[in-house]
Parts: structure tokens; C-alpha cells; sequence
């Protein structure tokens, strides 16, 4: 049956060579190996032999033509001829003991590669730092690494860096909150100083506390006498005499009943710590926002103390000369709203206290005494407290022991220290 | 003479040359005295020393000549099919046919053998079949697949390297009692390796029943025996460890014949190693990828060709009515007839699964081994259907 | 200058230093008559005489060994194991002695030699004349060892070997021995060793390699660079020591690296690149680090052996992995 017989890989990467001249002609009877053509490579002239016996029936190539390894060369029609003994090839230096290695062409090739300028992408000019889990994270924020200023050693990001993103000095891009798209014109205010804490401080309360709030009113009728009565003292040493400092009494004898709403609660170590000393803070509305000044000890100054203190505190807020040792401390808090209107509200506790005074506007009000109704002046009240440490009896009770002492400015003269 | 007595720290005070004492003789004499016997029984005119002959009927010596045929028409074959692409690199064996058909002749079946990798005649007598050994030399692994009871251990490359393993076997054999004889052969170049010295030595030491077969075909390469030793000859190397030695003539059939009989006789009985210089000639070049004409003239080819084993065997036969033309050709046709059927069988073999390379490092896949193994039947997969 | 392939370079490199340093000999099997298996030491003998350029006995171990004796004395041998497969018998004289008497002898012997040898699969040839068992050397403190990966690397890191006060292993990749020709300068010139070369410049990710994987590595950055993607491209040159800060400034400035060898993936020195990586720019990495190696198995017999070595597409699997993140 015919054969092809192609120019074999001889080895040494020889690619392609030269046919000089034929052995054999068509029609002729070669034996296996019988040398068949003779072809030159770039190294020497080679000659093939057939690898089958049999009729030549068609030789392909002629003498001068360049040939292809792999290109067929002949046609063979094997038959079961009894092979003749093969002729020795002519010996050649390949170079080698064993295998078979690439020859380059001798024509110049493909020229070695040398270090070629960037064809791609520029690099970063100064890629951000981070490990892999930060980098990880990132993405999954969605948050651009390089915008952020990273404070591990050599400006590496770290994982707080993320978390803090949106930090006081680099403006970032915002974490967490989903897009924001109004449908109508915005003007932007960005979110600075005061009203920045605030913003987080409140945050961070609602997310902590499991606020209730609930809601009384004090019959303040007597201890507006009282105040009236007494205002002139104050007056004569330069402030006002409000209800505040009467409040503040009457809510630290409440909190020495109920110690627990003058706590805090240490997640950590699940432990409610309970304050034996008495600030108050007193929220107050200044030009740059809400601010909390505190008066330290307060069960242990004069009711007379407490107005003045509160005076000299608010102007100092008011100037913005408050210093930060006046704001920290309270171990609970009041906050005033009725001065502005409105009668109850939730206040949200200065975390981390356990409970918020808030007071309404005092007004007039009709009540009901002896079936009989009648104008009374009325404080509303709200609490907020931090149900994780009081519970609502413990509240209710708190808060009716300082209405008491409200309604009855007597029970403080003999109680008080 | 008298001595004084010794003083504190041992001298004597005994001049070095005492002349007025009788002299006394302590000639240097010779403690040990050594033979290296040479061995040849057939000559290249087929002439042959009766008294020397083994004993071997008509049958077994026409054996000997259709062995050593076969092996010659087996590296004919292999020569032409390398020269065609259709073989790797090969390592002939044309004049070393009877060293080889030979000592593989003397071995009972069960006898081991652990060859370099010139020993072609010698697994093709022990039924190694050809097929695989062109497929050994075509680069794929399953001709080394030879089964156990051809006790016919896988060829062996870094020279000298496997005669350890010889001497190893041959120690179990005998642990276990096994009546075996464990054949090593290496060539001239072997002699100069350290493996050599410390297989020989142990051999020696522990008495065991080896059968080293030196093939010195005389050249490692381009380095020629003489470089590589200052003896004489390779069999004295024996005297060494302690052995029994013998060179003999390695185109002569009979030599070796007898002498890898006698060896193993000896191993076999208890009676420890023998270290055979089989001198012979390698006609070829070193592998089918050197060019010996670099490094060797004809003019120290050509007295080889005189003595040709096949030619010297056949000599003798015709003396002996053993041989005729007719036989002669029909030796040759069958030989031819044996080997083409082996090139068939060698040729439809499919192609090796990949996941071949993984299979026998260890004796079950690792962990590791198995990831990578279906990495690349992916990769392969994957690239598989691209092409489609 | 003219166009030499890595034998022809290497042949030039030994000549010179010969002609230069008369303590410089050669020594191994088939070098002198034969001029070497492979040619590297054709002409040699001829030139420099029985005295300079050894035809020695089959004997490795002795070779090796010779040569520190040698070099303890004063002179600097040159030997060649005919094939890295070979180097094994050799071993116990390069890790217990050679590798150590400088060490030994607290600097007052040293062994200024070097042994070349054929290294790497992709010739077709029987078992065990395909080794790349690189790290094996790599990991014997005192031995250097340098790879050249074309010819005019090859003549210019010889030289430096050759000039190297300590042992000097020197692979040379058989593969391309004969496949590459370029110009390489007539005059001796040397290419330090410990230096790593960038020979493709790139932005997008780094590639180190050695070797002849050099050339299948940058096949693969040219496929990629019509992908739009822009490899850097280090070759090594010196696998011990290894120059890291020039790979650490590539990845520093990618994020991206792939380490390319056809030696076993295990205890393979891309293990060591990687973890110094990890190690030093870790804060610079975009992507796991990747390796394309050859695999924990005898390297297969010449039919199956394609399946084993890293191949371009391989190669550029790998860069797209490291792409993705």
C-alpha cells in the first residue's frame, strides 16, 4: 500500500533544507533504508533513507528546491521486499552525546529581547500599602485605597484606617452609607467641628443604650413662689435665679434613693459601675451647637452655688471659652428645651450616663386638685434611661421622688446638705 | 649483642650501626604473589582448543550464533530507525555480541541480572522482549516495564552505579536461601568509579555470589582504557578485594561462555565472586549522537574487524558441519523477520497517558501529586478543546 | 564582534581566561580529545596542552574532588560533570568539602573553582540528562551558583565565575545551547555575579525565571502584551546569592508576581523567592504570588517529556491568574 515518506526531524532543530539530487527514480524497487535523496542543511548534506521497501511511485522536490521538515518527499508502495543491506550514511559531528538540541538559523533571527520602556499601563506613582486582608476589606467597602492616608510604618493602611475613614484631616470617600441622590437642588454644608462630635457622640449613644423615656409633670407652683422670693440674693451677686439649681437638688436627692440612674455600665467587664460623687451636666444650646458643661460636685454646693456656677459656665460657653475640664464628668444630665418651647421629648442619654433629665416649658396649666380643677404651674418632665441597667419601676420611682421634692420646696430645705 | 638497659624514656643507648655484631638478613621478600590468567579458546580463524572447550552440544552452539545474529540484526535496526527519527538516542553494541550473548547464556532463569546500559544482547537472551527495548531507547517509559520474573533489573545510565544494587541483591538472595547467581555487567569505564571499588569490596568481604561482568570495549567516549587506569589489565583489579579474576578474550564465545559458567558455578556453590574482563572492542560509536572518528582512526578499528564474534563463531561451526550458507541465511532472515515484528509491535503502541509521570513516584499519589496531576490533565483538556 | 551560540560563547570565555591566567586548567571527562560532548572545549587541547586541558577517568567524585585539592594549592580548575544527573556522585565533595574550606580553615585556604555543567530537560535524551535540581546546590551555604540564559550572559558570568574567589557552580541551560546566537563582544568582559538583569521592562505584573525558562517566559510576556498587558521580565542570572532587592523593586512597583522554573515545584527555590517576597513587600501584593513549575516527578523519558516543562501557555495562565485580583 503507498506510503508517504516525509523529510524527517533530523534532529539538532533542523528546519528546512536543500534537495540536491535523487538516488532513486520513480518506478525503481528500493529496500528498507536504501538511500534515497540527498538533502543539504546548513550544517552538512544528508541523505535519507527509506524507511519502507517497496515501488517508488512518486518522488516530489526537485534538485535546488528548499524543502520543509515534515514535507512529504516521496511515495512508496510497500510491498514485503526483502531489504538489501542498507549503506552506511556519512558520519557527522552533531555536536552531542545524546538527545537532540536546537540549532538557531545562521540568517539574523529574532533580536534578544532588551529592557523596552513601558508599553502598558503607567504603575501608580505611589501605590498604596497595605496587606492583603486590608486590601480586602477595602474592596469590600468600596473604598479606594489610595485616597487613604494609612498611619502603619511607611504610610501603610491599616485596618483602623479603613474603619476611621472619613478621618479629621483626609477628605474620603464615605463608609457604609448607601449613595445619597437627591432629586431636586442641595447645598452642601459640610459636617465640621461641634456639630461633627455631636453627630457621632449621638450616634454612638443610640446605638449603645436601650433607651425608654417616660414622661411626668411637677406641680412647680410653690417652688415658683420661692423662686420669686429669693431672686433679689441672686440677682445681687450677678445672675439669675432659675428653676435649674432647685432641679439639680431635687434630682441628686432622687439619684441618692436611686443610685443606679447615677451609673455607667462597663460592656467589657459586665460591670455597672455606680458613681458615688455627683456632676451635673447641663446641656446648652450655644452658636457652634449643643453643649454639655458640667458642675462637679454638685450635691455639695448651695443652691445659691449651683446659679451662680451655671451663670459663669454658660457665658463661658457662649464665648467659647469653656475649657474641656468643664465638659467632661457629668454623671448624669438635664437638658433644658423648655426654654425654647415644647413640652416632653426623648432625650438621648449622654453616653456613657444611664439617664437624661429633659424639661418642658413651664406653663399654666388646669389640673384637678380635690375635684376641683384648677391653674397650676407645670413642668413637664421626660426621662430617658438606659434600661440595660434601671429598670421601669426603678425609673418611674426615680422620677417620683424628684417630683416630690419639686412640688414640695420645704422637703429640700429640711433634707438638704 | 648486649643492650643496655633501656634509661627512663626508652633509649638505649645501642648505636644505629653496629658493625662489630654478626650481620643479620631480614631480606625484603615477597609476601604474596599474584596471576592473572587470560582465557581464550576460539580464535579469529575459528580455531579452537579442544581441551578448553565447555561442553556444549551442536544445539546449544548453533543457540549461540542465532543469539548473537539477532543481537547484531537488533542494532542494525535500531542504528536505522534512530538515523530516520524513529528511535532516540542509541547506544550500539555491534563487537560486543558474544561478551554479551555469551555470559547471559551461562545464567540459569532464575539468575538476576542488573545491566548498565550496553547490554542489549544480554537482555535479548534473557527474553527481554524487542519491542520494548526500542521503546526504551525511543524515550518512552514503558520499555523499562520488564516483568519481575525475568528477574532483569531496569536499565541503569550513571555509570558504576548499580553495582551496589548487585551486590545488595545478591545478599538477600542469600538470606532468603534463593540458589541465585546476580550478574552485573559494566563496562572499562565503570573501573574507575567509586561505586566500583565499594560494591567489589564488599562483594569480597561478605563473599557473595556476584558474577561482575567488565565489557571493556576499550573506550569511555573518547577516553581510552589506558587513560582510564595505569594497570595492565582490568581483571588484576580483582586481586584487590580479594576475588577471583580472570581476563578473557570477549569476541571469543567460548571464552566467555566458560568462564561466566565457571563463575557462576562458584557463586552458586558458596564460593564467592568472580570479576570477568570480557576484552572486546566497541565498533560503534559511543551512542548514535557521537562522531568516534574525533577521537579514533580506522587503523585502530580495523584489526577488530578481524575479529569479529559472529564471524569467528561461524568459522568454527563450518569446521564443524554446523554451519552452511543456507543455514546462514535463514538464521538471518528470521532474525530480520523477529525484529521487523518488533518494530511493528514497538510502532502501534499507543501513545503514553499523561498522567503517566505521576503514577510511579511514589507508591500511592501524595497529596501533592495527585493536585498536579489534575492540573495538567486540565491544562491539557483545556487546551484540547481550543484547538476543536 | 560575532554572532555566537552559548557553546561557542563559552568556549571563547574559557580561552580567554586560559590565555589570561595560566593557573586556570580544565579537567573532566571527554574534554581534551573530544573537546567536550558538547563542544564547549573544542580547540583546547590543541591550544593549551595535555597539562592545562585533563581528559580524566570516568570518576566524578575524583574530578570534583581533584579540583579542590587544586584549587587549595593554588590553582583555579575549571570542571566539567558532564551532565548535572552526574553531579550527584559529586555531592558529598561539593557540600562536605568544598562549599566549607574556606570556612574550615578560617580563610586561609579557599576553593576558587568552578564545575560546569549541562543542565535542564528539552534535548530528547535519556533518563537522568535532564536535571534542574538547582536548589540542591542553592542550598548549600558556600557554593554559588550562576545560571547564564544566553550567550553573551554566558561568556560575561563565566568570566566572573572564573575570577570568583569561591566555588562557583555554573549551569549551563543545554536546551538553548545552540538556539540562540547573538554578538557578543571579542574582548573578555565580565557580568557580575548576584546581579539580577530586567531584560522586558513592564508595569502590570513581574516574572522572574532563569535559565532556558527565560525564553519560554518572555514568549509568554510578548502573547500578553497583545492582551494589553505590560510583564516585567527578571532573569536572575544568580541563583546564589540571590539577587532579592531587584525583585522585591519590581514587585514593589507591580503587585503582581508569577516565578517561573522547570525544576519540582517542591523545595523548588521559587518556595524561597516566594516567601521573601512575602517576607519584605507583602504591603505591595495586589495577587497571591504564583509559581509555573515543573512537577514533584523524575522528569518523564523524551515522549512525554513536553508534559512535564512550563510551557508558554502555562505561562500565561498564570498571568491572567494573578490578573484577576
Amino acid at each position: 500500500m503507498p506510503k508517504e515518506f516525509r523529510f524527517p526531524d533530523v534532529g539538532e532543530g533542523i528546519a528546512e533544507g536543500e534537495l540536491i539530487r535523487w538516488l532513486v527514480n520513480e518506478g525503481d524497487t528500493v529496500a528498507e533504508h536504501q538511500p534515497l535523496v540527498e538533502i543539504e542543511t546548513d550544517k552538512a548534506v544528508v541523505t535519507l533513507p527509506t524507511p519502507y521497501a517497496g515501488t517508488v511511485l512518486k518522488l516530489q522536490g526537485k534538485p535546488g528546491e528548499i524543502i520543509p521538515v515534515g514535507t512529504v518527499l516521496a511515495v512508496i508502495d510497500e510491498t514485503g521486499a526483502k531489504p538489501a543491506a542498507a549503506a552506511p550514511p556519512p558520519r557527522r559531528d552533531k555536536g552531542s552525546v545524546v538527545g537532540q538540541l536546537e540549532e538557531a538559523p545562521e540568517e539574523a533571527q529574532r533580536p534578544v529581547p532588551q529592557a523596552k520602556p513601558t508599553t502598558g499601563r503607567a504603575p501608580a506613582p505611589s501605590a498604596p500599602m497595605a496587606m492583603p486582608a486590608v486590601r480586602a476589606r477595602a474592596k469590600q467597602l468600596g473604598v479606594d485605597l489610595s485616597r487613604i492616608k494609612g498611619t502603619g510604618p511607611g504610610g501603610r493602611v491599616q485596618m483602623e484606617d479603613l474603619e476611621r475613614a472619613g478621618g479629621p484631616s483626609v477628605p474620603t470617600a464615605p463608609v457604609r452609607a448607601p449613595a445619597i441622590t437627591p432629586t431636586g437642588p442641595v447645598e452642601e454644608v459640610p459636617l465640621r467641628g461641634i456639630r461633627r462630635s455631636s453627630a457621632r457622640h449621638v450616634a454612638e449613644s443610640a446605638s449603645r443604650v436601650a433607651a425608654v423615656s417616660i414622661f411626668d409633670d411637677a406641680d412647680v407652683t410653690q417652688l415658683e413662689e420661692v423662686r420669686q422670693k429669693e431672686r433679689k440674693v441672686a440677682e445681687a451677686r450677678g445672675f439669675k435665679l432659675t428653676y435649674l439649681p432647685f432641679i439639680i437638688k431635687a434630682t441628686i436627692a432622687g439619684l441618692k434613693e436611686f443610685p443606679y440612674l447615677n451609673a455607667s455600665l462597663d460592656d467589657a467587664r459586665d460591670v455597672i459601675l455606680i458613681k458615688k460623687y455627683y456632676n451635673m451636666g447641663i446641656a446648652i444650646d450655644t452658636p457652634d451647637g449643643l453643649m454639655v458643661y458640667v458642675i462637679q460636685d454638685a450635691d455639695r454646693k448651695s443652691i445659691l452655688e449651683l446659679a451662680g456656677q451655671m451663670h459663669q459656665l454658660g457665658e463661658k460657653a457662649a464665648q467659647r471659652k469653656i475649657e474641656l475640664s468643664e465638659l467632661k464628668g457629668s454623671t448624669i444630665t438635664i437638658t433644658n428645651f423648655g426654654v425654647i418651647g415644647g413640652n416632653y421629648g426623648t432625650p438621648i442619654i449622654n453616653y456613657p450616663e444611664v439617664a437624661i433629665l429633659g424639661l418642658g416649658k413651664i406653663t399654666d396649666r388646669p389640673v384637678v386638685r380635690n375635684g376641683q380643677i384648677v391653674v397650676r404651674r407645670m413642668l413637664p418632665l421626660s426621662l430617658t434611661f438606659d434600661h440595660r441597667v434601671i429598670h421601669g419601676a426603678e425609673a418611674a420611682r426615680f422620677l417620683n421622688s424628684v417630683i416630690q421634692r419639686l412640688e414640695d420646696p420645704d422637703r429640700m430645705l429640711i433634707e438638704g446638705k | 649483642m648486649f643492650l643496655h638497659e633501656a634509661d627512663a624514656i626508652g633509649n638505649t643507648g645501642v648505636p644505629v650501626c653496629n658493625h662489630s655484631l654478626e650481620p643479620v638478613e631480614m631480606p625484603r621478600k615477597p609476601i604474596k604473589q599474584f596471576n592473572v590468567e587470560w582465557l581464550q579458546i576460539l580464535d579469529e580463524g575459528g580455531q579452537s582448543d579442544n581441551a578448553l572447550l565447555p561442553s556444549l552440544g551442536p544445539k546449544e552452539i548453533q543457540s549461540l550464533y542465532e543469539w548473537m545474529v539477532l543481537s547484531r540484526v537488533f542494532d542494525e535496526k535500531a542504528l536505522a530507525l534512530q538515523r530516520e527519527g524513529r528511535l532516540g538516542t542509541y547506544a550500539p553494541v555491534r563487537g560486543q555480541e558474544a561478551t554479551q550473548v555469551g555470559s547471559a547464556y551461562a545464567l540459569d532463569p532464575a539468575d538476576w541480572v542488573f545491566p548498565a546500559f550496553r547490554e542489549m544482547g544480554v537482555g535479548i537472551v534473557r527474553g527481554i522482549p524487542m519491542r520494548m527495548l526500542f521503546q526504551y531507547w525511543s524515550g518512552d517509559e514503558r520499555g523499562s516495564d520488564v516483568p519481575i520474573h525475568q528477574h532483569y533489573f531496569p536499565t541503569s545510565i550513571p555509570v558504576g552505579t548499580h553495582l551496589p544494587h548487585a551486590v545488595g541483591a545478591a545478599w538477600a538472595a542469600r538470606y532468603r536461601k534463593d540458589p541465585v547467581v546476580v550478574a552485573a555487567f559494566f563496562g572499562d569505564g565503570a573501573t574507575s568509579k567509586g561505586d566500583f571499588h565499594e560494591a567489589m569490596n564488599m562483594a569480597g568481604v561478605f563473599r557473595l555470589p556476584v558474577v561482575f561482568i567488565c565489557q571493556n570495549n576499550q573506550w569511555a567516549i573518547s577516553v581510552p582504557v589506558q587513560r582510564q587506569t595505569a594497570t595492565p589489565t582490568l581483571a588484576q583489579k580483582a586481586i584487590a578485594y580479594g576475588i577471583e579474576g580472570i581476563q578473557v578474550d570477549g569476541n571469543d564465545i567460548f571464552a566467555v561462555y566458560k568462564s561466566a559458567k565457571e563463575a557462576a558455578d562458584r557463586a552458586r556453590s558458596g564460593g564467592g565472586p568472580t570479576f570477568i574482563e570480557c576484552l572486546t572492542y566497541r565498533m560503534g560509536d559511543h551512542t548514535t549522537a557521537d562522531d568516534a572518528s574525533r577521537y579514533r582512526t580506522e587503523e585502530m578499528v580495523k584489526p577488530w574487524i578481524a575479529k569479529d564474534p559472529i564471524d569467528r563463531l561461524q568459522k568454527f561451526m563450518e569446521k564443524q558441519n554446523l554451519w552452511t550458507s543456507s543455514y546462514g541465511d535463514q538464521v538471518r532472515t528470521e532474525a530480520e523477520r523477529r525484529v521487523a515484528e518488533a518494530v511493528r509491535e514497538f510502532e502501534e503502541q499507543p501513545p503514553q497517558d499523561p498522567s503517566d509521570m505521576f503514577r510511579y513516584t511514589y507508591y500511592e499519589l501524595t497529596p501533592p501529586l495527585k493536585e498536579q496531576m489534575d492540573e495538567l490533565l486540565n491544562f491539557l483538556k483545556d487546551r484540547d478543546s481550543k484547538k476543536d | 564582534m560575532a554572532r555566537l551560540n552559548i557553546v561557542q560563547a563559552v568556549n571563547q570565555g574559557l580561552q580567554q581566561e586560559m590565555e589570561r591566567n595560566p593557573s586556570v586548567v580544565l579537567l573532566g571527562e571527554d574534554i581534551g580529545r573530544d573537546g567536550g560532548v558538547f563542544r564547549v572545549t573544542e580547540g583546547l587541547l590543541e591550544r593549551f596542552g595535555e597539562e592545562r586541558v585533563i581528559d580524566t577517568p570516568l570518576s566524578e567524585s575524583g574530578i570534583v574532588g581533584m579540583s579542590i585539592g587544586m584549587a587549595a594549592y593554588g590553582l583555579i580548575p575549571v570542571a566539567e560533570i558532564q551532565f548535572m544527573g552526574f553531579l550527584y556522585g559529586a555531592m558529598e565533595q561539593l557540600i562536605s568539602h568544598a562549599s566549607r574550606i574556606r570556612t574550615r580553615s578560617r580563610g586561609r585556604y579557599h576553593c576558587p573553582m568552578v564545575v560546569r555543567t549541562p543542565y535542564g530537560a528539552g534535548i530528547h535524551a535519556p533518563e537522568h540528562h535532564s536535571e534542574s535540581t538547582e536548589a540542591m546546590l542553592v542550598h548549600t551555604p558556600g557554593l554559588k551558583v550562576v545560571v547564564p540564559a544566553s550567550p553573551l550572559e554566558a561568556k560575561g558570568l563565566l568570566i566572573s565565575a572564573i575570577r570568583d574567589p569561591d566555588p562557583v557552580i555554573f549551569l549551563e541551560p543545554a536546551k538553548i545551547y545552540r538556539a540562540i546566537k547573538e554578538e557578543v563582544p571579542e574582548e573578555e568582559y565580565a557580568i557580575p555575579l548576584g546581579k539580577a538583569r530586567r531584560v522586558r521592562e513592564g508595569g502590570d505584573l513581574t516574572l522572574v525565571c532563569w535559565g532556558a525558562m527565560l525564553h519560554t517566559t518572555l514568549a509568554a510576556a510578548e502573547d500578553a502584551a497583545t492582551e494589553g498587558l505590560s510583564a516585567e521580565v527578571i532573569d536572575l542570572r544568580t541563583l546564589s546569592p540571590m539577587d532579592s532587592e531587584a525583585i522585591l523593586e519590581s514587585v514593589r512597583k507591580t503587585g503582581r508576581v508569577v516565578i517561573i522554573h522547570e525544576a519540582p515545584r517542591t523545595g523548588g527555590l521559587g518556595g524561597e523567592i516566594a516567601a521573601v517576597i512575602a517576607e519584605r513587600a507583602l504591603d505591595h501584593l495586589k495577587a497571591p504570588i504564583d509559581r509555573v513549575t515543573g512537577f514533584d516527578t523524575v522528569v518523564p523519558l523524551p515522549k512525554t517529556e513536553n508534559y512535564y516543562l512550563p510551557n508558554k501557555e502555562q505561562v500565561l495562565q498564570a498571568i491572567h491568574h494573578v490578573m484577576e485580583f
